[in-house]
Protein backbone atom coordinates (compact mmCIF):
# COMPACT_ATOMS: atom_id res chain seq x y z
CA UNK A 1 0.00 0.00 0.00
CA UNK A 2 1.50 3.35 -1.08
CA UNK A 3 1.60 6.43 1.16
CA UNK A 4 -1.09 8.13 -0.92
CA UNK A 5 -3.35 5.09 -0.74
CA UNK A 6 -2.83 4.67 2.98
CA UNK A 7 -3.54 8.34 3.78
CA UNK A 8 -6.57 8.41 1.50
CA UNK A 9 -7.73 5.10 2.91
CA UNK A 10 -7.45 6.22 6.54
CA UNK A 11 -9.54 9.28 5.75
CA UNK A 12 -12.21 7.70 3.54
CA UNK A 13 -12.03 3.91 3.90
CA UNK A 14 -10.73 3.56 7.44
CA UNK A 15 -11.89 0.05 8.30
CA UNK A 16 -10.27 -1.85 5.43
CA UNK A 17 -7.20 0.41 5.40
CA UNK A 18 -6.50 0.10 9.11
CA UNK A 19 -7.13 -3.64 8.96
CA UNK A 20 -4.54 -3.97 6.17
CA UNK A 21 -2.06 -1.72 7.97
CA UNK A 22 -2.46 -3.73 11.20
CA UNK A 23 -1.34 -6.79 9.27
CA UNK A 24 1.37 -5.19 7.11
CA UNK A 25 2.82 -3.12 10.00
CA UNK A 26 4.86 -0.50 8.10
CA UNK A 27 6.52 0.81 11.30
CA UNK A 28 8.92 3.32 9.76
CA UNK A 29 6.33 4.97 7.55
CA UNK A 30 3.75 5.00 10.34
CA UNK A 31 6.12 6.69 12.78
CA UNK A 32 7.17 9.21 10.13
CA UNK A 33 3.53 10.09 9.48
CA UNK A 34 2.90 10.43 13.21
CA UNK A 35 5.97 12.68 13.59
CA UNK A 36 4.91 14.83 10.64
CA UNK A 37 1.39 15.19 12.06
CA UNK A 38 2.72 16.08 15.52
CA UNK A 39 5.30 18.59 14.28
CA UNK A 40 2.91 20.32 11.88
CA UNK A 41 0.25 20.45 14.58
CA UNK A 42 2.76 22.14 16.88
CA UNK A 43 3.46 24.83 14.27
CA UNK A 44 -0.27 25.47 13.80
CA UNK A 45 -0.86 25.47 17.56
CA UNK A 46 1.98 27.95 18.01
CA UNK A 47 0.49 30.21 15.34
CA UNK A 48 -2.87 29.99 17.12
CA UNK A 49 -1.20 30.91 20.41
CA UNK A 50 0.40 33.93 18.75
CA UNK A 51 -2.92 34.89 17.17
CA UNK A 52 -4.69 34.66 20.53
CA UNK A 53 -1.89 36.53 22.35
CA UNK A 54 -1.42 33.58 24.67
CA UNK A 55 0.24 34.65 27.93
CA UNK A 56 2.63 31.70 27.86
CA UNK A 57 4.37 33.25 24.88
CA UNK A 58 4.97 36.44 26.86
CA UNK A 59 6.29 34.59 29.89
CA UNK A 60 8.44 32.05 28.09
CA UNK A 61 11.30 33.00 25.79
CA UNK A 62 10.67 31.94 22.17
CA UNK A 63 13.49 29.41 22.31
CA UNK A 64 11.98 27.77 25.37
CA UNK A 65 8.59 27.48 23.67
CA UNK A 66 10.19 25.66 20.75
CA UNK A 67 12.22 23.52 23.11
CA UNK A 68 9.03 22.46 24.90
CA UNK A 69 7.47 21.72 21.51
CA UNK A 70 10.33 19.46 20.48
CA UNK A 71 10.32 17.81 23.89
CA UNK A 72 6.55 17.34 23.56
CA UNK A 73 7.00 15.65 20.18
CA UNK A 74 9.61 13.30 21.57
CA UNK A 75 7.41 12.46 24.56
CA UNK A 76 4.34 11.88 22.39
CA UNK A 77 6.26 9.28 20.34
CA UNK A 78 7.43 7.66 23.56
CA UNK A 79 3.90 7.71 24.96
CA UNK A 80 2.56 6.15 21.77
CA UNK A 81 4.98 3.25 22.10
CA UNK A 82 4.04 2.74 25.75
CA UNK A 83 0.29 2.96 25.09
CA UNK A 84 0.49 0.50 22.19
CA UNK A 85 2.20 -2.02 24.43
CA UNK A 86 -0.18 -1.36 27.29
CA UNK A 87 -3.34 -1.75 25.17
CA UNK A 88 -1.99 -4.98 23.71
CA UNK A 89 -1.22 -6.26 27.22
CA UNK A 90 -4.71 -5.41 28.49
CA UNK A 91 -6.24 -7.17 25.50
CA UNK A 92 -4.07 -10.21 26.07
CA UNK A 93 -5.09 -10.39 29.74
CA UNK A 94 -8.80 -9.96 29.04
CA UNK A 95 -9.36 -11.49 25.60
CA UNK A 96 -6.17 -13.43 24.98
CA UNK A 97 -5.44 -11.40 21.81
CA UNK A 98 -2.34 -9.25 21.33
CA UNK A 99 -0.87 -7.17 18.51
CA UNK A 100 1.21 -4.31 19.89
CA UNK A 101 2.84 -3.64 16.51
CA UNK A 102 -0.52 -3.42 14.77
CA UNK A 103 -1.87 -1.07 17.43
CA UNK A 104 1.24 1.13 17.10
CA UNK A 105 0.85 1.40 13.32
CA UNK A 106 -2.90 1.99 13.37
CA UNK A 107 -2.65 4.59 16.14
CA UNK A 108 0.00 6.42 14.10
CA UNK A 109 -2.25 6.44 11.04
CA UNK A 110 -5.31 7.31 13.13
CA UNK A 111 -3.64 10.62 13.98
CA UNK A 112 -3.81 11.74 10.32
CA UNK A 113 -7.17 13.62 10.50
CA UNK A 114 -5.77 15.38 13.57
CA UNK A 115 -3.55 17.37 11.24
CA UNK A 116 -6.65 19.05 9.81
CA UNK A 117 -7.95 20.47 13.11
CA UNK A 118 -5.35 23.13 14.00
CA UNK A 119 -4.90 24.56 10.47
CA UNK A 120 -8.66 24.73 9.92
CA UNK A 121 -8.98 26.41 13.32
CA UNK A 122 -6.23 28.86 12.37
CA UNK A 123 -7.71 29.53 8.92
CA UNK A 124 -11.13 30.30 10.39
CA UNK A 125 -9.53 32.45 13.09
CA UNK A 126 -7.80 34.51 10.42
CA UNK A 127 -11.15 34.79 8.64
CA UNK A 128 -12.74 36.07 11.85
CA UNK A 129 -14.80 32.91 12.44
CA UNK A 130 -12.86 31.40 15.31
CA UNK A 131 -15.90 29.70 16.84
CA UNK A 132 -16.49 27.71 13.66
CA UNK A 133 -12.82 26.81 13.54
CA UNK A 134 -12.98 25.57 17.15
CA UNK A 135 -15.96 23.35 16.36
CA UNK A 136 -14.29 21.88 13.26
CA UNK A 137 -11.08 21.30 15.23
CA UNK A 138 -13.12 19.48 17.85
CA UNK A 139 -14.73 17.36 15.13
CA UNK A 140 -11.26 16.46 13.84
CA UNK A 141 -10.36 15.29 17.34
CA UNK A 142 -13.49 13.15 17.50
CA UNK A 143 -12.58 11.75 14.07
CA UNK A 144 -9.16 10.76 15.41
CA UNK A 145 -10.74 9.10 18.45
CA UNK A 146 -13.10 7.08 16.25
CA UNK A 147 -10.19 6.01 14.04
CA UNK A 148 -8.22 4.98 17.12
CA UNK A 149 -11.07 2.74 18.23
CA UNK A 150 -11.30 1.23 14.73
CA UNK A 151 -7.51 0.79 14.69
CA UNK A 152 -7.45 -1.06 18.01
CA UNK A 153 -10.47 -3.13 16.96
CA UNK A 154 -8.94 -4.18 13.65
CA UNK A 155 -5.51 -4.80 15.15
CA UNK A 156 -6.83 -7.08 17.87
CA UNK A 157 -9.80 -8.48 15.94
CA UNK A 158 -12.24 -7.67 18.73
CA UNK A 159 -15.66 -5.98 18.74
CA UNK A 160 -16.09 -2.19 18.90
CA UNK A 161 -17.29 -2.40 22.50
CA UNK A 162 -14.31 -4.50 23.49
CA UNK A 163 -11.94 -2.06 21.74
CA UNK A 164 -13.49 0.86 23.62
CA UNK A 165 -13.16 -1.02 26.90
CA UNK A 166 -9.50 -1.77 26.20
CA UNK A 167 -8.86 1.90 25.49
CA UNK A 168 -10.81 3.18 28.47
CA UNK A 169 -9.34 0.78 31.03
CA UNK A 170 -5.93 2.49 31.51
CA UNK A 171 -7.65 5.82 32.16
CA UNK A 172 -10.18 4.18 34.45
CA UNK A 173 -7.40 2.40 36.33
CA UNK A 174 -5.48 5.67 36.77
CA UNK A 175 -8.63 7.40 37.99
CA UNK A 176 -9.28 4.66 40.54
CA UNK A 177 -5.66 4.80 41.70
CA UNK A 178 -5.74 8.59 42.13
CA UNK A 179 -9.09 8.44 43.93
CA UNK A 180 -7.80 5.71 46.24
CA UNK A 181 -4.65 7.73 46.92
CA UNK A 182 -6.67 10.84 47.72
CA UNK A 183 -8.96 8.83 50.03
CA UNK A 184 -5.96 7.28 51.82
CA UNK A 185 -4.26 10.68 52.23
CA UNK A 186 -7.46 12.34 53.44
CA UNK A 187 -8.23 9.53 55.90
CA UNK A 188 -4.65 9.76 57.17
CA UNK A 189 -5.08 13.50 57.77
CA UNK A 190 -8.20 12.86 59.84
CA UNK B 1 -6.22 9.36 -9.74
CA UNK B 2 -8.93 10.63 -7.38
CA UNK B 3 -6.95 9.42 -4.40
CA UNK B 4 -3.88 11.29 -5.56
CA UNK B 5 -5.95 14.41 -6.16
CA UNK B 6 -7.50 14.30 -2.68
CA UNK B 7 -4.15 13.71 -0.97
CA UNK B 8 -2.59 16.39 -3.20
CA UNK B 9 -5.22 18.94 -2.18
CA UNK B 10 -4.63 18.00 1.45
CA UNK B 11 -0.87 18.46 1.07
CA UNK B 12 -1.29 21.83 -0.68
CA UNK B 13 -3.70 23.01 2.03
CA UNK B 14 -1.24 21.97 4.73
CA UNK B 15 1.67 23.61 2.92
CA UNK B 16 -0.22 26.90 2.55
CA UNK B 17 -1.32 26.83 6.18
CA UNK B 18 2.21 26.00 7.33
CA UNK B 19 3.55 29.03 5.46
CA UNK B 20 0.80 31.24 6.89
CA UNK B 21 1.43 29.90 10.40
CA UNK B 22 5.18 30.42 10.19
CA UNK B 23 4.59 33.92 8.86
CA UNK B 24 2.24 34.62 11.76
CA UNK B 25 4.78 33.37 14.28
CA UNK B 26 7.66 35.31 12.69
CA UNK B 27 5.68 38.51 12.35
CA UNK B 28 4.69 38.38 16.00
CA UNK B 29 8.36 37.95 16.90
CA UNK B 30 9.39 41.01 14.93
CA UNK B 31 6.49 43.00 16.21
CA UNK B 32 4.71 43.58 12.90
CA UNK B 33 1.48 42.40 14.47
CA UNK B 34 1.53 45.58 16.52
CA UNK B 35 1.99 47.83 13.49
CA UNK B 36 -0.37 50.74 13.45
CA UNK B 37 -0.47 51.16 17.20
CA UNK B 38 1.96 53.14 19.33
CA UNK B 39 4.44 50.78 20.86
CA UNK B 40 6.99 51.02 23.65
CA UNK B 41 10.12 49.23 22.48
CA UNK B 42 12.16 47.57 25.20
CA UNK B 43 15.82 46.82 24.65
CA UNK B 44 17.52 44.63 27.22
CA UNK B 45 21.21 45.02 28.01
CA UNK B 46 22.08 42.11 30.26
CA UNK B 47 25.57 40.98 31.24
CA UNK B 48 29.00 42.16 30.25
CA UNK B 49 28.91 44.54 27.29
CA UNK B 50 30.89 43.01 24.49
CA UNK B 51 31.81 44.17 21.04
CA UNK B 52 32.34 40.75 19.61
CA UNK B 53 30.10 39.64 16.79
CA UNK B 54 27.13 37.55 17.92
CA UNK B 55 25.96 34.25 16.62
CA UNK B 56 28.14 31.92 18.65
CA UNK B 57 26.37 29.15 20.47
CA UNK B 58 27.65 30.25 23.86
CA UNK B 59 27.55 34.01 23.38
CA UNK B 60 24.05 34.25 24.80
CA UNK B 61 24.45 36.02 28.10
CA UNK B 62 26.82 38.84 27.22
CA UNK B 63 25.32 42.04 25.93
CA UNK B 64 26.47 42.03 22.35
CA UNK B 65 26.87 45.54 20.93
CA UNK B 66 26.01 44.50 17.38
CA UNK B 67 22.72 42.91 18.44
CA UNK B 68 21.82 45.87 20.65
CA UNK B 69 22.65 48.40 17.94
CA UNK B 70 20.53 46.42 15.51
CA UNK B 71 17.60 46.63 17.92
CA UNK B 72 18.12 50.38 18.34
CA UNK B 73 18.17 50.85 14.57
CA UNK B 74 14.99 48.79 14.34
CA UNK B 75 13.38 51.10 16.92
CA UNK B 76 14.53 54.09 14.89
CA UNK B 77 13.16 52.79 11.61
CA UNK B 78 9.82 51.56 12.88
CA UNK B 79 7.21 54.26 12.93
CA UNK B 80 5.02 52.44 15.45
CA UNK B 81 7.72 52.60 18.13
CA UNK B 82 7.33 55.95 19.83
CA UNK B 83 9.59 55.51 22.82
CA UNK B 84 12.29 53.09 23.92
CA UNK B 85 12.93 51.72 27.38
CA UNK B 86 16.44 50.45 27.97
CA UNK B 87 16.54 47.79 30.63
CA UNK B 88 20.15 47.69 31.80
CA UNK B 89 21.55 45.06 34.14
CA UNK B 90 25.23 45.22 33.37
CA UNK B 91 28.54 45.82 35.14
CA UNK B 92 29.87 47.46 31.97
CA UNK B 93 32.39 45.97 29.62
CA UNK B 94 34.14 47.00 26.46
CA UNK B 95 34.64 50.77 26.24
CA UNK B 96 34.22 50.79 22.48
CA UNK B 97 31.08 48.66 22.58
CA UNK B 98 29.54 51.01 25.18
CA UNK B 99 30.39 54.02 23.02
CA UNK B 100 28.94 52.39 19.92
CA UNK B 101 25.65 51.63 21.66
CA UNK B 102 25.46 55.13 23.15
CA UNK B 103 26.07 56.67 19.70
CA UNK B 104 23.16 54.71 18.24
CA UNK B 105 20.96 55.88 21.10
CA UNK B 106 21.95 59.47 20.37
CA UNK B 107 20.88 58.95 16.75
CA UNK B 108 17.57 57.52 17.93
CA UNK B 109 16.98 60.58 20.10
CA UNK B 110 17.93 62.87 17.23
CA UNK B 111 14.95 61.34 15.41
CA UNK B 112 12.76 62.69 18.19
CA UNK B 113 12.20 59.39 20.01
CA UNK B 114 12.59 59.41 23.75
CA UNK B 115 14.80 56.89 25.57
CA UNK B 116 14.11 55.92 29.16
CA UNK B 117 16.59 53.82 31.12
CA UNK B 118 15.49 51.36 33.76
CA UNK B 119 18.35 50.07 35.89
CA UNK B 120 18.27 46.52 37.23
CA UNK B 121 20.62 45.09 39.87
CA UNK B 122 23.69 46.70 38.37
CA UNK B 123 24.26 49.51 35.93
CA UNK B 124 27.83 50.51 36.39
CA UNK B 125 30.64 51.84 34.27
CA UNK B 126 29.93 51.06 30.59
CA UNK B 127 26.30 50.40 31.57
CA UNK B 128 26.12 53.88 33.06
CA UNK B 129 27.86 55.33 29.99
CA UNK B 130 24.99 53.97 27.90
CA UNK B 131 22.38 55.17 30.40
CA UNK B 132 23.73 58.70 29.98
CA UNK B 133 22.50 58.63 26.40
CA UNK B 134 18.89 58.52 27.56
CA UNK B 135 16.37 61.20 28.42
CA UNK B 136 15.43 59.82 31.81
CA UNK B 137 17.17 57.36 34.13
CA UNK B 138 15.12 55.33 36.58
CA UNK B 139 17.05 53.33 39.20
CA UNK B 140 15.96 51.13 42.06
CA UNK B 141 17.05 52.33 45.48
CA UNK B 142 19.47 49.43 45.84
CA UNK B 143 20.73 49.40 42.26
CA UNK B 144 24.50 49.48 42.06
CA UNK B 145 25.55 52.22 39.69
CA UNK B 146 28.39 54.67 39.13
CA UNK B 147 31.85 53.13 38.82
CA UNK B 148 32.73 55.98 36.50
CA UNK B 149 36.23 55.22 35.38
CA UNK B 150 38.38 53.25 33.00
CA UNK B 151 40.44 50.16 33.63
CA UNK B 152 43.06 48.35 31.61
CA UNK B 153 44.40 45.14 33.03
CA UNK B 154 47.53 43.43 31.80
CA UNK B 155 48.97 40.13 32.94
CA UNK B 156 52.64 39.35 33.21
CA UNK B 157 53.01 35.62 32.71
CA UNK B 158 56.80 35.67 32.48
CA UNK B 159 57.29 33.47 35.54
CA UNK B 160 54.75 30.92 34.34
CA UNK B 161 56.31 30.78 30.88
CA UNK B 162 59.71 30.16 32.46
CA UNK B 163 58.33 27.24 34.45
CA UNK B 164 56.78 25.83 31.31
CA UNK B 165 59.95 26.29 29.34
CA UNK B 166 58.36 28.69 26.89
CA UNK B 167 60.54 31.45 25.57
CA UNK B 168 59.06 34.09 23.31
CA UNK B 169 61.11 35.59 20.51
CA UNK B 170 59.91 39.04 19.43
CA UNK B 171 60.76 40.68 16.15
CA UNK B 172 59.23 44.16 16.01
CA UNK B 173 59.28 47.19 13.76
CA UNK B 174 59.18 49.70 16.60
CA UNK B 175 60.04 49.74 20.28
CA UNK B 176 56.43 49.92 21.41
CA UNK B 177 55.02 47.32 19.04
CA UNK B 178 54.85 44.66 21.76
CA UNK B 179 53.61 47.08 24.39
CA UNK B 180 51.62 45.15 26.96
CA UNK B 181 53.35 41.88 26.18
CA UNK B 182 52.57 39.11 28.66
CA UNK B 183 56.19 37.98 28.76
CA UNK B 184 57.84 41.01 30.33
CA UNK B 185 57.27 43.99 32.62
CA UNK B 186 56.08 47.32 31.25
CA UNK B 187 58.74 49.97 30.83
CA UNK B 188 58.12 53.37 32.45
CA UNK B 189 57.62 54.91 29.02
CA UNK B 190 55.06 52.26 28.07
CA UNK B 191 53.29 52.69 31.38
CA UNK B 192 53.03 56.42 30.73
CA UNK B 193 51.66 55.84 27.24
CA UNK B 194 49.00 53.47 28.52
CA UNK B 195 48.12 55.80 31.38
CA UNK B 196 47.61 58.56 28.82
CA UNK B 197 45.18 56.34 26.92
CA UNK B 198 43.31 55.44 30.09
CA UNK B 199 43.27 59.12 31.08
CA UNK B 200 41.91 60.14 27.70
CA UNK B 201 39.19 57.51 27.87
CA UNK B 202 38.34 58.69 31.38
CA UNK B 203 37.98 62.25 30.07
CA UNK B 204 35.64 60.94 27.38
CA UNK B 205 33.61 59.21 30.08
CA UNK B 206 33.34 62.46 32.04
CA UNK B 207 32.29 64.30 28.89
CA UNK B 208 29.60 61.70 28.23
CA UNK B 209 28.21 62.02 31.76
CA UNK B 210 28.33 65.80 31.68
CA UNK B 211 26.59 65.82 28.30
CA UNK B 212 23.95 63.30 29.33
CA UNK B 213 23.36 64.81 32.74
CA UNK B 214 23.64 68.45 31.70
CA UNK B 215 21.98 70.71 34.26
CA UNK B 216 21.67 67.85 36.73
CA UNK B 217 25.21 67.51 37.97
CA UNK B 218 28.14 69.93 37.92
CA UNK B 219 31.66 68.99 36.85
CA UNK B 220 32.99 69.59 40.37
CA UNK B 221 30.36 67.37 41.93
CA UNK B 222 30.94 64.70 39.31
CA UNK B 223 34.70 64.66 39.83
CA UNK B 224 34.11 63.98 43.52
CA UNK B 225 32.45 60.67 42.76
CA UNK B 226 34.01 59.77 39.41
CA UNK B 227 36.85 57.85 40.98
CA UNK B 228 35.58 54.39 40.10
CA UNK B 229 33.43 54.02 43.22
CA UNK B 230 30.08 52.32 43.04
CA UNK B 231 27.05 53.99 44.58
CA UNK B 232 23.48 52.99 45.28
CA UNK B 233 20.54 54.15 43.20
CA UNK B 234 19.39 56.40 46.01
CA UNK B 235 22.82 58.00 46.37
CA UNK B 236 22.89 58.46 42.59
CA UNK B 237 19.56 60.30 42.78
CA UNK B 238 20.92 62.65 45.44
CA UNK B 239 23.98 63.33 43.28
CA UNK B 240 21.94 63.86 40.13
CA UNK B 241 23.28 60.82 38.32
CA UNK B 242 19.77 59.41 37.93
CA UNK B 243 16.36 61.10 37.65
CA UNK B 244 14.08 58.91 39.70
CA UNK B 245 13.65 55.86 41.89
CA UNK B 246 11.37 53.15 40.59
CA UNK B 247 11.18 49.75 39.03
CA UNK B 248 10.75 48.55 35.45
CA UNK B 249 7.04 49.29 35.41
CA UNK B 250 7.63 52.80 36.71
CA UNK B 251 10.06 53.23 33.81
CA UNK B 252 7.37 52.02 31.39
CA UNK B 253 4.94 54.52 32.95
CA UNK B 254 7.54 57.25 32.54
CA UNK B 255 8.01 56.19 28.91
CA UNK B 256 4.26 56.41 28.25
CA UNK B 257 4.13 59.80 29.92
CA UNK B 258 7.07 61.21 27.99
CA UNK B 259 5.71 59.98 24.65
CA UNK B 260 2.11 60.84 25.44
CA UNK B 261 0.94 57.24 25.07
CA UNK B 262 -2.14 55.69 26.63
CA UNK B 263 -1.86 53.36 29.62
CA UNK B 264 -2.68 50.29 27.55
CA UNK B 265 -0.09 50.97 24.86
CA UNK B 266 1.66 47.69 24.06
CA UNK B 267 5.18 46.85 25.08
CA UNK B 268 7.47 44.91 22.79
CA UNK B 269 10.85 43.49 23.69
CA UNK B 270 13.03 44.15 20.67
CA UNK B 271 15.86 41.84 21.61
CA UNK B 272 15.29 38.50 23.27
CA UNK B 273 16.99 36.55 25.96
CA UNK B 274 20.07 34.58 24.95
CA UNK B 275 19.68 31.04 23.68
CA UNK B 276 21.54 29.29 26.51
CA UNK B 277 19.86 31.34 29.18
CA UNK B 278 16.45 30.52 27.74
CA UNK B 279 17.35 26.85 27.97
CA UNK B 280 18.44 27.31 31.56
CA UNK B 281 22.08 26.89 30.59
CA UNK B 282 23.26 30.39 31.45
CA UNK B 283 26.38 28.87 33.01
CA UNK B 284 27.63 27.92 29.56
CA UNK B 285 27.16 31.47 28.37
CA UNK B 286 28.92 32.87 31.42
CA UNK B 287 31.81 30.50 30.80
CA UNK B 288 32.21 31.99 27.36
CA UNK B 289 32.64 35.40 28.98
CA UNK B 290 35.60 34.13 30.96
CA UNK B 291 37.57 33.43 27.82
CA UNK B 292 39.56 36.59 27.05
CA UNK B 293 38.84 37.81 23.55
CA UNK B 294 41.57 40.41 23.34
CA UNK B 295 44.84 40.67 25.14
CA UNK B 296 44.65 44.39 25.77
CA UNK B 297 41.36 46.21 25.96
CA UNK B 298 40.01 49.32 27.56
CA UNK B 299 37.10 48.52 29.79
CA UNK B 300 34.47 50.62 31.49
CA UNK B 301 33.95 48.01 34.14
Amino acid sequence: MSVTESIYGVLFEPVTTLRTLAVQKPYGRALLIFLAVTLLSLIFEQALMVYNDNEALEILPANAVWMFNILGTFLSVLLLLVISGLLSLISEIIYGKFNAGGILVTLCYASVPGILGPPIHYAFSLAGQEWLGSILALLAMVWVLILQVIGVRESLQVTTGQAILIMVLPGLFTLIMITSLVVVVLSGMN
Amino acid sequence: MNKKLVVGILVVFLAVMTILSLQGITNAGSGRKLMGSSVIGVIEINGVISGEAGGGLVSGYSANAMDIMESIRQAREREDIKVVVLRIDSPGGSAVASQEIARELDRLREEGKKVITSMGDTCTSGGYWIACSSDYIMANGATLTGSIGVIMQLSNLEGLYEKLGIKEEVIKSGKHKDMGSATRDLTEEERQLLEDIVGDSYDQFLDQVLKGRAGKITQEKLLEVADGRIISGRQALELGLVDGIGNYYDALAQARKSAGLSEDSPVEILNGTGFWKSLGLGVLAELSEQVPGHFMELRYQ
